[in-house]
């Protein structure tokens, strides 16, 4: 199928197919111009090159070029992402169609942000995993900003922006050091370099160190979680749809390809910090959403606390942790997917709200909705036979076998803290008394990606969790 | 020609990153000047990797410096739209007054 490109190129023609097309759908945006009919002509060709590149990640051959590598790892991850970003296509419909902002640079900038985010996946230099972050923050930076008439967004977008550059700088800072340490940039030569280092050098450690804040950042791991509520409230609910699940993945993938490929050698220097970082995020994750009254922020908060849980998964070093990841990753975007299509269905009077209060009730009026978030907040609390106590469950089998028993009971305490927020969600919408109904969501895309989301978070135990289990447990191997 | 020692570049770059972070934190009125004291972060770390790339007799790291200097400048654009359509929406550009998201 790819016979056409020279052998140089196979591994990069999923991201050069992915970039030529968003550059073109960029031209033709500009030179076609229709204010009315922007929305379709802009949403269907975009969840189209999505589907492309799907498909040519797929059927992509397996080779190593200097910088980047195509190898069953990343394609995993990819395809994750890419489905993500897909989802946040399709939510963004029923949006667009409500408040239009008449903007088609959010498809746009959320292609660029997958080239980015392709790149960091298959990243095995620090110089490539540089810049497919930075391609992914600095497109993240403009999509939280994209109401610019509205204070909240653009405020969104400036915090996002001061902090996502400084971590970019903290990045930039270990990777130099790491550089001056061992000499090369390359995840391969780095392992021989490290090896045959006599002495233990104190530049290779302090660059790991700001090299994990850089990518901490990103991931919004507590103590850098500071930027996540704000953007997640202030930013449009679309946005924050796509915030919530797609960057995530290639942050938890890029970051396992750097650990354990780069910094294999290095396993003691980095475990204990990210054994810091997973404590601290689990913990703000837990008591962080305690108090929170938006809807927005409440999630935000949350997915600080998964990030911690799937860290905690890290940073036991072993092949069972990086399965452990994937399933928790699997069950997060799902639950997530869902839970975003909750938010951009919960209007009133033909306005988006995103209270908790304004959730009251709601079972009544609208049960299908009430019934679907309730399993969503049921699944990320852990409780069991929804999908999320089973990747709790796998995460701390895997941590219990690694003997981190402090991390465990620290997990554990935090998931029945957190528990205590999602259940008040589950409280407003069943049992306080109905102030007004949600109006009946219009849009049917929307109502059939919560539907499913709903029943597969449900149904998850019975059926594909073996064989999700089993494809993870095999799959481990296929990271070198 | 008398030669530097590599642990002086060091010492400058750690410096010039310590006055752009603490730019950042300490900065109690204006978003122009965060934005100044990313750009001293990011050189910094050139000067690094400039030094770094003489003592290892390897040019990657010049041209790692080469991709930090456009990616320093489209950062730069992209933190200067943002901070005109925010002082569109605020009126000001005064870092203490940006507490719209709080909670």
């Amino acid at each position: 199928m790819l016979s056409f490109l020279p052998p140089a190129l196979l591994p990069y023609a999923p991201i050069l197919f992915l970039a030529t097309a968003t550059l073109l759908l960029l031209v033709a945006r500009v030179v076609v111009k229709n204010g009315s009919a922007s929305l379709p002509m802009t949403a269907l060709p975009t969840s189209l090159i999505i589907a492309v590149t799907i498909a040519l990640v797929y059927a992509q051959p397996f080779v190593n070029v200097p910088m980047l590598t195509a190898d069953a790892f990343g394609q995993t991850f990819t395809l994750l992402m890419l489905s993500a970003a897909l989802c946040a296509v399709f939510l963004s419909v029923a949006y667009e169609q409500a408040e239009p902002t008449r903007q088609f640079e959010f498809y746009i900038l959320l292609l660029l942000a997958s080239v980015g985010m392709m790149l960091m996946l298959s990243a095995t230099d620090l110089l490539s995993l540089y810049i497919g972050i930075e391609l992914q923050s600095l497109s993240l930076y403009v999509l939280a900003a994209l109401r610019r008439d509205t204070l909240k967004s653009t405020e969104a977008g400036l915090k996002y922006f001061v902090l996502g550059a400084l971590s970019s700088g903290l990045l930039l800072y270990g990777i130099s050091l790491v550089y001056g340490a061992l000499g090369t940039t390359d995840y391969s030569t780095m392992v021989i370099a490290s090896q045959q280092l006599t002495a233990p050098s104190p530049m290779l450690v302090v660059g790991i160190v700001f090299i994990l804040c850089g990518i901490a950042f990103k991931l919004s791991a507590a103590p850098f979680h500071m930027w996540t509520p704000d953007v997640y409230q202030g930013a449009p609910t679309s946005v924050t749809a796509f915030f919530a699940v797609a960057p995530k993945v290639a942050a938890v993938g890029a970051l396992l390809r750097l650990l354990y490929v780069g910094f294999a050698e290095n396993a003691d220097m980095w475990q204990q910090i990210m054994i810091v970082l997973a404590a601290l995020s689990m913990l703000v994750g837990a008591f962080g959403a305690l108090r929170q009254q938006n809807i927005k922020r409440l999630l935000a908060y949350s997915s600080i606390g998964h990030i911690g849980f799937m860290l905690m998964a890290i940073s036991v070093n072993k092949d069972a942790g990086i399965a452990a990841v994937l399933f928790y990753l699997l069950v997060y975007a799902v639950m997530n997917v869902g839970a975003f299509g909750c938010v951009l269905s919960m209007r009133k009077n033909g306005q988006y709200v995103d209270s908790i209060r304004d959730l009251a009730g709601v079972s009544k009026t609208n049960p299908l909705f009430a019934y679907s978030l309730a399993i969503f907040m049921l699944s990320m609390a852990g409780i069991p036979i929804f999908a999320g106590f089973l990747s709790k469950l796998y995460v701390f089998q895997v941590v219990l076998d690694a003997k981190l028993y402090t991390l465990a009971v620290i997990g554990v305490l935090s998931s029945v803290v957190a528990a205590a927020y999602y259940l008040r969600v589950c409280k407003v919408m069943f049992f306080d008394a109905n102030e007004s109904a949600l109006d009946a969501s219009p849009c049917p895309v929307t109502k059939t990606i919560v539907v499913v989301a709903a029943v597969a978070n449900t149904v998850f135990i019975v059926y594909p969790a073996q064989q999700v289990f089993a494809f993870c447990e095999r799959w481990v191997s296929t990271l070198q | 020609m008398m030669l530097i020692p590599t642990t002086h570049y060091m010492i400058l770059s750690a410096i010039l990153f310590s006055i752009g972070i603490a730019g950042i934190f300490l900065n109690r009125r204006n978003i122009i000047v965060i934005l100044m004291s990313i750009e001293l972060v990011l050189l910094a770390v050139n000067v690094n990797f400039v030094a770094f790339s003489q003592a290892h007799h390897d040019l990657k790291g010049q041209v790692f410096t080469l991709f930090i200097l456009t990616v320093a400048a489209a950062e730069a654009a992209i933190g200067l739209a943002i901070l005109v359509i925010y002082f569109r929406a605020r009126g000001n550009v005064n870092s203490q007054a940006a507490h719209e998201l709080q909670g």
